[in-house]
């Protein structure tokens, strides 16, 4: 045998440009914590100084050139309506890969020069570059004057107070696809809570052993806290920059897991790997009944499961009490402003241009296939109206817009996202591949994660 | 031996030195330097809150009690048990059977044998990764069609194997061809010898062949040694495969990877791997002092 040499790791799924906003990403917010600001906004850490704003207009017609980081493909046409409208500005566009390779070489950059002016970012990554300094507040650039047209929810996630730390691109507010065939092959309703869900679980496991109704995840923290989030978990919170809070076992978490791990033991739901090649023919083939998943959904499974068109819908969650309307969100991303840049007014003048510029944003929604979180797109009617026929022409996209109302507001992320994600895999991961009672996994994650923020320095309120 | 006269009054001159210096410049830039510094490293800490401070030896200390280590180093041993000898067996099994000239198309196995080796370790692990898959994998459906349980090639009691085997398929033909030039080198005059003696092709292979391939042994048995400890793609691959079953640490060297990029401990990151460096230093010392001493009695 001979050695082997450091790769980077292969993150997989080629398959999906859908993957960023999968993964790792984003719920949204955390409980009133303290420390920031009253205003709201779920980022911690940053105090707006109270910048004058800049004349964006004088600074904008200065020549300048800056570097923008993004996996979205596609992106140049954007980029080149940015450039057609400010002359002087050159844009270099740059794909870093997504997921934790990208912020892997941000960090490089950011640590040994060549970081760019703006980059992607996921919301639940934005606190963890926060905490390095390494993300400029973009309020004295205008930032604050399109607040409002963004969704509440995905605001929050990218600012504190009045200090702006990136500009929304996309969002994964959470709802259930499930496939029509299925449910009428083996006389299944759809469930409008999890009570419901795990009746028409045992159903199913009454009729067949080769169809599951739900696939957990082993290996997805974005996945499983975006459900956890739904059920009132709030398990991080920013108290300063310094104090954080840590609680994977709260409520919300342990009502899930108490709800999960019968329906894992008795084998009702399976625990497969996801976002492999396995998995996908699992949801092409109709393994699953139904997919958890978030509003990036719908386009996602067009591509990683092409050949089931026209067998799967969509729905809301199931709800934890009937009459509730309550969502989660898995995944989002932002462009966000690099502290260190030399154009600040440019770099913040193509966060914004990016995400806000209608014809931009038209395209993110059409071509990207972002979810959007511009107000004014959800509720038009050429988007919200598509009906998709990969759904059998259900109009998903507005019961996503829908959905997207229904996110809580209040959810908050931690400054080490990278190791939570791993973290996760390892510890709840393996519970979930063992059968074992996942609320003692939340307790050894939790346990783990917090002895990780007291060796990075953090006072940890648990 | 004395020199004469003239050349020791030469005035010293700067042509050897330009002659060694891309040599000494490469090997100070490119080694000396980075092993320094990540020494220097090694000695601080930096928190994502608190900032930079000199801890001296602390990172040190806490590698000797890090069970996600000490764990994969003793995991890392266990494979070596496992995979080495079967290894090596099966490419010293392939050598001599090319080496016995009773097999025909014997270049056309040499290569296929070796072709393992020239496909990249990531693409190699990607295409087992697929063929493990628990649901979709061609074994697991194999087993399906035929009414058994699929092996759990990725879960935690059997992904050891399955990597192992990965490694197997793709070192067997690199150490089998280590053997085979050993072979290749191996004075005819034994073998006319051996034959002379009645001794026929399992008696030359166990008895003549074997000894003669010691050496060539014992630096494949080294360099699997080394390999063992560095092991990283193919788990690092499988990862997304069976998340639970390998984790942040499976190996010594995914764990310092996890360190440095996913946890941001580059200092401590940098630590492990200088106790991992003479750790494979140490245990390589001791196999080749044990493999001089048998020497030294034997003869």
């Amino acid at each position: 045998m001979s050695p082997t040499p450091f790769t980077q790791p292969p993150h997989l799924n080629q398959l999906s440009r859908r993957r960023l906003l999968a993964g790792l990403a984003g719920l949204s917010v955390a409980t009133g914590l303290a420390g920031c600001s009253p205003t709201g906004g779920s980022l911690g850490g940053g105090q707006s100084e109270s910048v004058s704003p800049v004349n964006m207009e004088e600074e904008l017609k200065k020549p300048a050139t800056i570097t923008f980081w993004s996996w979205s493909p596609g992106l140049d046409t954007q980029v080149k309506l940015f450039e057609k409208k400010y002359q002087n500005i050159k844009v270099e566009l740059v794909n870093p890969g997504q997921g934790p390779p990208a912020y892997q070489k941000l960090r490089t950059a950011l640590g040994g020069g060549g970081a760019p002016d703006v980059a992607q970012i996921e919301f639940s990554y934005l606190q963890s570059f926060i905490v390095t300094k390494n993300l400029l507040d973009i309020s004295p650039y205008g930032a604050n004057d399109i607040k409002g047209d963004y969704v509440d929810f995905a605001w929050k996630q990218v600012s504190a107070g009045d200090a702006v730390y990136a500009i929304p691109q996309d969002s994964g507010p959470m709802g259930m696809l499930y496939r029509s065939d299925i449910f009428e092959k083996y006389g299944l309703e759809v469930p409008t809570t999890w009570a419901e869900f795990e009746e028409q679980a045992k159903k199913l496991r009454e009729q067949t052993d080769d169809v599951y109704m739900a696939n957990l995840p082993p290996n997805d923290s974005g996945a499983v806290l975006g459900m956890m989030q739904q059920a009132g978990s709030r398990p991080f919170s920013i108290a300063s920059e310094t104090e954080i809070g840590i609680n994977l076992t709260d409520e919300g978490a342990l009502k899930w897991a108490n709800y999960w791990t019968p329906l894992v033991q008795q084998g009702l739901i399976s625990n497969d790997a996801t976002f492999n090649n396995d998995w996908y023919q699992a949801l092409a083939t109709g393994r699953y009944a139904t997919w958890i998943a978030a509003a990036w959904g719908p386009a996602y499974l067009q591509g990683a499961a092409a050949s089931s068109a026209g067998k799967w819908r969509a729905a809301t969650m199931p709800q934890w009490n009937a009459g509730e309307n309550i969502a989660g969100n898995w995944g989002g991303s932002t462009s966000a402003v690099i502290a260190g840049t030399k154009f600040p007014a440019a770099a913040a003048a193509l966060a914004q241009f990016i995400n806000h510029d209608p014809e931009s944003t038209n395209l993110l929604a059409s071509k990207q296939l972002l979810f959007p979180v511009l107000k004014s797109l959800l509720s038009d009617p050429a988007f919200t109206g598509q009906e998709v026929e990969f759904y059998g022409g259900q109009k998903v996209f507005e019961l996503f817009a829908q959905i997207s109302d229904t996110v809580p507001q209040d959810y908050q992320w931690n400054p080490f996202q990278d190791y939570v994600n791993t973290k996760n895999d390892e510890v709840l991961g393996g519970t979930i591949s063992g059968k074992e009672d996942l609320a003692q996994g939340l307790e050894r994650l939790q346990a783990d994660i917090v002895e990780y923020a007291e060796k990075q320095g953090f006072t940890v309120k648990q | 031996m004395s020199q004469p006269e003239g050349r020791l009054k030469r005035r010293p001159s700067a042509i050897p030195y330009l002659f060694i210096a891309p040599f000494m410049v490469t090997f100070f830039a490119m080694l000396v330097a980075p092993l320094g510094f990540a020494g220097y490293l090694s000695l601080f800490r930096t928190q994502l809150a608190g900032g930079t401070r000199f801890v001296g030896l602390a990172n040190y200390a806490e590698v000797f009690t890090d069970e996600a280590f000490i764990g994969g180093v003793l995991r890392m041993l266990r494979y070596l048990l496992v995979q080495v000898p079967v290894m090596l067996v099966l490419s010293l099994l392939a050598a001599l059977v090319l080496d016995s000239g009773l097999l025909r198309l014997v270049k056309f196995f040499r290569v296929t044998i070796f072709v393992p080796f020239a496909v990249p370790a990531v693409v190699g692990a990607l295409m087992w990764g697929y063929l493990y898959g628990p649901i979709f994998g061609p074994v697991a459906q194999l087993f399906r069609f035929l009414g058994l349980d699929p092996p759990g090639f990725l879960t935690q009691d059997g992904i050891l194997y399955s990597i192992a085997n990965i490694a197997v398929w793709e070192f067997v033909g690199y150490n089998m061809i280590i053997f085979y030039s050993a072979l290749k080198a191996v004075p005819p005059v034994l073998y006319e010898a051996a034959a002379v003696d009645g001794a026929g092709p399992v008696r030359t292979a166990l008895w003549i062949k074997l000894p003669q391939l010691l050496p060539a042994i014992f630096i494949t048995v080294l360099f699997s040694l080394i390999g063992t400890f560095q092991l990283f793609n193919e788990p690092n691959v499988l990862e997304t495969l069976a998340p639970a079953a390998i984790g942040r640490s499976w190996t010594p060297t995914l764990y310092a990877y996890n360190l440095a990029f996913i946890d941001q401990r580059v200092e401590y990151a940098a630590a492990i791997s200088f106790v991992l460096g003479a750790f494979i230093a140490a245990v390589s010392l001791v196999f080749m002092g044990a493999v001089t001493w048998r020497r030294k009695k034997q003869s």
